[in-house]
């Protein structure tokens, strides 16, 4: 299991990460595992806005459902179309093609409750 | 599979190792004004030759009658082989297998249903049956609600008058508005409001036909007055007559629902039923109830399974967009018995049979002095006919000369006529519309 250092997190296991004032939202390698094989992705419309807590997206597992929550209000501006077709990238690449949306907030990612990679780490207690 | 009870003394170990006294000390937290604490209006044990007795006796009251009654429900003949084939123990239940190594048999059935259903309704997939017509009616509103967000959902105002009843108990809660269409004057919906009537809100449309007169909707031309927009089409139907009529998957419409009875099914005094649903693929992750699917095991072998079930209830919980979790197993395995049976061809006989005698009767009606056929030529077996005499009275008539019929409004009969029914039958009862004073 990999949790990196430049990434932040969540108490909903989900990471971010800010680009260009716009905010990556995937969720972390730990929480890919517990949900075993991802199988389908419904994700909000580019253009829906978002508050804090509010779902993004739907995953779901073989044997289980689980949303991805933002921890930030703003309105999504994009959503990963690689996931249509292989949702199984939310697997094997969590931190990479497997990123779920992206939101566009006023409010900077410094001031959002967030946890750093050893924060998240002694959370889930590894 | 078979439903085993527990003893007495397996009950007493459960209760013992719980901790209670007994099992009316284990459900004593409910509250004491809840219990029944009268007696129940139910005789002392009776023998079996006096409760075989007894039970004749209430079952000759019954006027079972010729049936002339439609309005969604159709005394169509059901072969015998289906009794024999769905009362075999390997068949006889009507649970949904969640267990796939016990069930193979029925889950491979319940899969040629949905294949069979598809096929009948132009669409990409069917699911395992829900409850009956009117539940499925208001299942298709809902999933379409939970597809596109919108809230508001025209309704032809010939929809079958229960489905739309039970249709406004299932939205009632929902913030969902129904909107009835204008009727056009030939007993089919007023095509030209269709365009000005959809707006960016619309949710779905929703559309039977045959309709509850007995008319034949143009359901191509309906999806063509829609336009483009976001609103989904739901084509209501009988699936028999989707044998001979254009599948609705092909006419443009985006979820297919009806009511199963006619497949092989008797009319029970008014159920269990069977609901039929499929859809477009765009909307299986919103189809509600059981899918069955076909995959294969670790050998390469063919097998069958549940599918899909994160869509669920008892997966995604709050989150689902039906409660449903189940189907209506028994009467699916008679409907599918009887579409193997009669196959494409069977099935389009037992529609030219009906709709024939039908016809020969409309045709007949139209000539007896006080009766008018209100619609004459577009439809397949069930029509309205208005008449100068009190459809009550008529009704009663009839019934006193052994025939069933339903007045649908103060001077009007709504007619069925199935391939059960025989020309002496029809003949014998045009002679009574002709004797009534």
């Amino acid at each position: 299991m990999e949790i990196l250092d430049n990434l932040v997190y969540t108490k909903d296991h989900e990471w971010l990460r800010e680009e260009d004032g716009k905010i990556y939202i995937g969720i972390t390698d730990f929480a890919q595992g517990e949900l075993g094989d991802i199988i389908f992705l419904e994700a909000h419309a580019v253009g829906d806005s978002v508050e804090i807590g509010g779902s993004v997206a739907t995953i779901e597992a073989v044997k289980t459902v689980a949303d991805v929550y933002s921890p930030i209000a703003g309105k999504i501006v994009e959503v990963n179309a690689l996931l249509e077709e292989q949702p199984e990238l939310i697997n094997t690449e969590p931190y990479g093609d497997g990123w779920i949306a992206c939101i566009e907030s006023s409010t900077s990612i410094d001031s959002i409750e967030k946890l750093t990679s050893q924060e998240y780490l002694n959370f889930i207690g590894k | 599979m078979k439903y085993i009870p527990c003893t007495r003394q397996e009950e007493k170990q459960i209760i013992d190792f719980l901790g209670y006294k007994s099992f009316e000390d284990f459900i004593s937290f409910i509250p004491d004004d809840l219990y029944f604490k009268g007696k129940y209006n139910i005789s002392d044990p009776l023998s079996e030759i006096d409760l075989i007795g007894h039970m004749k006796s209430i079952g000759a009251k019954n006027n079972e009658g010729i049936c002339f009654i439609g309005g969604g429900a159709y005394d169509r003949y059901v072969p015998s082989v289906i009794d024999f084939i769905a009362s075999r123990s390997e068949f006889y239940t009507a649970y949904t297998p969640y267990q796939a190594e016990v069930s193979q048999g029925t889950l491979q059935y319940i899969y040629e249903y949905q294949s069979m259903i598809c096929s009948l309704s132009g669409m990409d997939a069917a699911n395992a049956s829900l409850y009956d017509g009117a539940s499925a009616v208001a299942e298709a509103v809902i999933l379409a609600n939970g597809h596109n967000k919108k809230n508001k959902i025209l309704i032809s105002p010939f929809l079958n008058r229960n489905y739309l009843s039970v249709l406004e108990t299932h939205v009632k809660n929902l913030n969902l508005e129904l909107i009835e269409l204008p009727m056009g004057n030939d007993g089919t919906i007023d095509l030209k409001s269709i365009k000005s009537m959809m707006a960016d809100d619309i949710s779905s449309i929703v559309i039977q036909s045959p309709n509850f007169l007995g008319q034949i909707e143009d359901w191509s031309a309906i999806k063509d007055k829609m336009g483009s927009n976001d609103a989904l089409f739901i084509a209501v139907s009988d699936p028999l007559s989707l044998a001979v009529i254009n599948p609705p998957g092909d006419c443009g419409a985006d979820i297919y629902v009806g009511e199963g009875q006619s497949l092989g099914n008797y009319l029970s005094f008014g159920g269990p039923y069977l609901g039929v649903m499929s859809v477009k693929n765009k909307l299986i992750r919103k189809l509600p109830g059981r899918i069955v699917g076909k995959t294969v095991d670790v050998d390469g072998k063919i097998g069958y399974t549940l599918t899909l079930q994160t869509r669920e209830q008892h997966i995604r919980r709050e989150r689902a967009t039906s409660n449903i979790c189940t189907n209506q197993g028994l009467v699916a395995l008679r409907a599918t018995i009887y579409m193997s049976l009669l196959g494409a061809k069977g099935l389009q006989s037992i529609n030219k049979l009906s709709s024939s005698k039908a016809h020969y009767m409309s045709r007949k009606i139209d000539e007896i002095d006080g009766f008018n056929v209100k619609y004459k030529n577009n439809f397949l077996n069930e029509f309205v006919v208005s008449t100068v005499h009190s459809a009550k009275l008529l009704t009663e008539y009839f019934s006193k000369n052994n025939y069933n019929l339903y007045s649908l409004s103060d001077n009007e009969l709504l007619i069925a006529v199935t391939e059960k029914r025989s020309k002496e039958q029809i003949d014998k009862l045009l002679d009574l519309f002709r004797d009534y004073k």
